[in-house]
């Protein structure tokens, strides 16, 4: 393997893994808060990537059209994800009534579907990039596509974020807390059916904001609902529910042994997601911690804990 | 215990003697009574896989069914649609074939998008249904039985089409390293080997061969992959909204720029690209208007440009008048007479006069092929030009 072919490939992956990281972590901050396993988190970052090629049809294929398309379509998402949770969702908490959830979420990932066929047809949608993020950058003889950079960078960038937000700031504490024990949350005076109502709005959001980044990449079609929920969940299980360095980390992980993998074997790469999350489930199972679902962000408190909280 | 074994026993044999009467001719007429329409059932894949274009499968049908009812249908019986969802899944369209034959008593069949479901069906109506299955799929072991088969190929199977993209490639002895790009899955998979067989003997090596999961929204490992490998040349199979994927990773990596591309491209697809890979060879068998201007293409338009240009609509539009010029040819609406009328015959098709080839039912429809240009004052949008039409006369055994 030349250098040039471990840079490209490795950006490759990056750009894979961030991507995928953006579902995942919706995934997850819904799980790990509300513990909701979100079933529509798929139909969401579809929904994201279809309304991006509406605003881009409106908007123009200009920089300041998709400066306006990546913070408004997943605000939008968002928006309509608060709008699920207060009418459908809230109740079950209380009850926790984890299969009404799941029925719940499932039922609303075949909406949004019907309802993208409905309003956008069968056939599949493109949308161009900028012209200044089209076309590549040579680096030490690989080429990596300006639009796969951007990606990486606003990957990091969010990352970093969804770090600050969860570690650094007061809304972080309280969903942090929240998890622990909502009931006291709610003693102390805050208002914690809106705080879930927001955790859920942003983990919309953050799925919706996936299919935003994907759009340009090739083609919008009812394909990105599956292509986006199972590699998803395979993340957030291996990483740990609820473990958000750990998403970020089988992400990465993911993204990057599968673009290496393709070089041996196209077809066998494939499999690499599910190989990550065997090797990594076993080795959990034959020790206790790995170290890091310790060291993380963990949103998610033990079976235990839960149960002695009564 | 005694009683269950001979009440099932009975009713395996019921049930065998409703099959092989239903369609049968040799335990009577197949003859629709005066004024009955013609029941043409069509398996479309609305759920699934390939439910994207299957909507427009449909659309093909119906249009083709309206054209032919409002010329007085077809020897006084007008052409009834009867459209049921396979699911892309051999078990529901066996199902709901089985349903429309012995319910609905359909003696015509046409349609589904998948090859597992086609071959499924057509053992199904081989023996002892024996009705008449107009299909387009590109696995050729589905015709495979011989002129004795009820099933006929609307589109070129990908013996055909390896065999004719091969050809292509072995005109072009300067390249040396040719690298093969296909979808994974058994269309991909085919074509792939009838390619690889034909090239056998050219001299020319096939340094990559690489199947990229169909649906998939991310293509850049496989690019950089093919292109480490230095091919002169690069063959591709991956069709319709993969095509886009493909194209729009493969520009900024270099895919068209550093190799000889040549692929699948049909219209409809190039046409929806924000950049359209000009410069490159490609080639389709999707019947699109803008290539042929034949009567039936100009039908296929009022379907709209998008609708039109893809392949679905034109082969079920295909696949009707494939019935309804067999039974006019035959003079007689029994499936068995219609068989035989249509063996060896040529047919009208939106490419055209095309032959059905006795021995296995497989119509030879061309393959367009040419240098994708950008819109100009020729036509408004992506296309090929020069165009050239190959007959594929020349890959059909017998």
């Amino acid at each position: 393997m030349s250098l040039a072919t471990f840079i490209a490939q490795l950006f490759a992956g990056l750009g894979l893994a961030f991507v995928l990281f953006f579902t995942a972590a919706g995934l997850n901050l819904v799980w790990g808060v509300l513990g909701v396993m979100n079933f529509a988190a798929g139909s969401v970052y579809m929904l994201g990537a279809y309304l991006t090629t509406s605003a881009i049809a409106r908007l123009g294929a200009s920089a300041l059209g998709w400066t306006v398309a990546l913070f408004a379509v997943p605000l939008a998402v968002a928006a309509l994800g608060a709008l699920a949770e207060v009418t459908l969702l809230r109740r079950t908490y209380r009850e926790e009534d984890e299969n009404r959830q799941f029925m719940i979420t499932l039922a609303l990932s075949y909406l949004i579907a019907g309802a993208i066929v409905l309003v956008f047809g069968t056939h599949f949608r493109t949308v161009s990039l900028p012209g200044a993020l089209e076309g590549s950058w040579s680096v030490l003889g690989a080429t990596l596509p300006r639009y796969t950079v951007v990606t990486i960078v606003l990957g990091l960038l969010v990352t970093a974020a969804i770090w600050f937000g969860l570690q650094r700031t007061r809304a972080g504490l309280l969903t942090r807390a929240a998890v622990d024990d909502r009931e006291m949350l709610s003693v102390l005076g805050v208002d914690v059916d809106r705080l879930y109502s927001a955790v859920f709005a942003v983990g919309v959001g953050l799925g919706a904001l996936g299919g935003v980044l994907i759009a340009p990449q090739g083609a919008v079609s009812s394909n990105l609902e599956t292509t986006a929920l199972v590699p998803a969940f395979i993340v957030v299980v291996t990483g740990g529910l609820g473990n958000m360095t750990g998403a970020l980390a089988a992400a990465l992980a993911i993204g990057i042994l599968q673009s290496f993998a393709t070089l041996r074997d196209a077809t066998l790469a494939q499999l690499t997601p599910y190989a990550v999350m065997t090797v990594v489930l076993l080795a959990r199972a034959a020790s206790a911690r790995l170290g890091w679902s310790v060291a993380g962000v963990r949103l998610r408190r033990s079976a235990t804990a839960r149960s002695s909280a009564g | 215990m005694r009683r269950l074994a001979y009440g099932c026993a009975a009713a395996m044999v019921l049930a065998a003697l409703a099959l092989g009467g239903c369609g049968s001719s040799s335990s009577g007429s197949s003859e629709l009574a005066s004024g009955a329409p013609v029941k043409i059932g069509y398996l479309a894949s609305l759920t699934g896989f390939c439910s994207t274009f299957s909507q427009e499968y449909v659309k093909g049908a119906e249009l083709a069914v309206k054209r032919v009812n409002e010329q007085g249908g077809v020897l006084g019986h007008k052409l009834q649609l009867i459209v049921r969802d396979d699911k892309a899944t051999p078990t529901v369209g066996v199902s709901q074939a089985r349903d429309l034959v012995l319910s609905a008593h359909v003696k015509y069949l046409a349609g589904t998008c998948s090859s597992a479901v086609g071959k499924s069906v057509e053992q199904l109506v081989a023996n002892p249904s024996h009705v008449i299955y107009a299909v387009g799929v590109s696995d050729p072991t589905v015709f495979a039985g011989g002129p004795e088969i009820y099933a006929f190929d609307t589109i070129p199977t990908a013996k055909v089409e390896g065999e004719n993209a091969a050809a292509y490639i072995r005109a072009h002895p300067q390249w040396k390293r040719i690298a093969v790009i296909s979808e994974d899955y058994s269309y991909g998979y085919q074509v792939t080997a009838a390619f690889k067989k034909a090239m056998a003997g050219s001299g020319q090596s096939i340094v990559s061969q690489d199947y990229v999961p169909a649906g998939g929204s991310d293509y850049a490992p496989y690019i950089n992959r093919l292109i480490a490998e230095h091919p002169d040349a690069v063959y591709s199979t991956v069709i319709t909204e993969d095509t886009v994927t493909l194209v729009k990773e493969g520009l900024p990596l270099g895919l068209f720029a550093k190799t000889n591309f040549f692929g699948i491209l049909d219209y409809a697809t190039i046409d929806a690209m924000p950049k359209p890979p000009v410069g490159v060879e490609g080639y389709t068998f999707y019947p699109s208007p803008s290539i042929y201007h034949t009567p039936f293409a100009r039908e296929l338009e009022a379907l709209g440009g998008a609708v039109a240009n893809g392949g679905a609509a034109g082969d079920a539009f295909n696949q009707i008048q494939l019935i309804a010029q067999g039974i006019a040819k035959a003079k007689s609406t029994d499936p068995t007479k219609v068989r035989e009328a249509l063996a060896g015959a040529t047919v009208q098709t939106v490419q055209g006069d095309v032959e059905i080839h006795k021995c296995n039912h497989e119509v030879a429809m061309p393959i367009a092929m040419g240098r994708v240009v950008g819109p100009n004052h020729t036509l408004a949008f992506a296309h090929f030009e020069p165009l050239t039409l190959v007959s594929t006369d020349k890959y059909l055994e017998c």
